[in-house]
């Protein structure tokens, strides 16, 4: 709270009186529009790229940062927000958690996650915002886990990134408790893209 | 005992001089505290947080047409404080499960 200032809002609905909420925040409190960030853990980091898609439709602010813990997702950010939002995805290798909703089974393979995250690296990568940009793999110990993590770098910025935790389930703790993933956050601006 | 005395008054001083240095720092140089058109930067040591100011999720309603839909916000640490008048913050959306794509994807 001290070295990252920000406005928080909790329990995010993916509904349209929420993102009318929003825009009367942003137009009420000093909020920057331009440093809108998404996080979410499990349902959430799946829902992050629909409310994204639907907070940009509905009141045309864009996220400029999104962190995904998820495993029962859509991959594709429509190009308006993809070329501007930076994505930083996380998942475990060994997440078996039931990705169903209610009595819907969606998926309880953990290389499912895996893939969808791969899915979503590569519909990044593929976009003609994306064309020039090189890719890093870094490998670090993060809470224990092997973190494998593979960087989209574009004009300097990293603009999407995954990361792999071996032997890691569902959980979001060494993602959300990780300084460096909440700097990079922070870091986000929708300038950084223009 | 007098020396030790001596010594003392002397930090002493000094203390209160760098006090006074340190409190002459103008906190609300823009070239410091605002980075609405910048990336962001960690906050400042110059800026303090007392307990008592300790941000907290407020409940707050939104008129939905006519429905009252509550909310938790927080504010940032300082948000009030004269020197951050100009300033301005992130929004850090935390998406739960009602956030999810099956709870009203459109």
């Amino acid at each position: 709270m001290q070295d990252y200032p920000c406005f928080c809002l909790t329990a995010a609905q993916n509904s349209a009186w929420y993102f009318a909420m929003i825009a009367e925040l942003v137009e009420d409190y000093r909020i920057d529009r331009n440093r809108i960030y998404l996080a979410g853990f499990s349902a959430g980091g799946s829902g992050s790229y629909p409310f994204a898609s639907n907070l940009e439709a509905d009141q045309g602010l864009i996220a400029a940062g999104i962190v995904r813990c998820a495993g029962g997702s859509n991959t594709e950010l429509p190009d308006a927000i993809a070329g501007k939002t930076s994505v930083w995805y996380h998942v475990g290798l060994q997440d078996a958690y039931d990705f169903g909703y209610g009595s819907v089974l969606l998926s309880e393979d953990p290389e499912d996650s895996n893939r969808l995250s791969n899915q979503a690296y590569n519909f990044a990568k593929g976009l003609a915002t994306s064309a020039g940009a090189f890719e890093t793999v870094k490998t670090q110990m993060v809470s224990g886990y092997e973190r494998t993590t593979t960087t989209l770098n574009l004009s300097g910025v990293e603009i999407f990134k995954k990361s792999h935790y071996a032997g890691m389930g569902h959980t979001g703790s060494p993602a959300y408790g990780d300084p460096e993933v909440v700097q990079w956050l922070f870091n986000q601006h929708l300038s950084n893209r223009d | 005992m007098k020396e030790h005395i001596k010594i003392s008054l002397i930090l002493s001083v000094f203390t209160i001089l760098f006090l006074a240095l340190v409190s002459c720092e103008n906190p609300a140089d823009p070239t410091i505290m605002d980075s609405g058109d910048m990336p962001f930067q960690h906050n400042p040591a110059i800026e303090d947080f007392d307990e008592a100011d300790r941000p907290y999720y407020e409940s707050k309603t939104f008129d939905d047409n006519g429905t009252s839909r509550s909310y938790e916000l927080m504010r940032p640490w300082n948000y009030d404080k004269d020197y951050n008048a100009e300033r301005s913050y992130p929004l850090l959306i935390n998406i739960s499960y009602t956030g999810s794509l099956v709870a009203g994807q459109t």
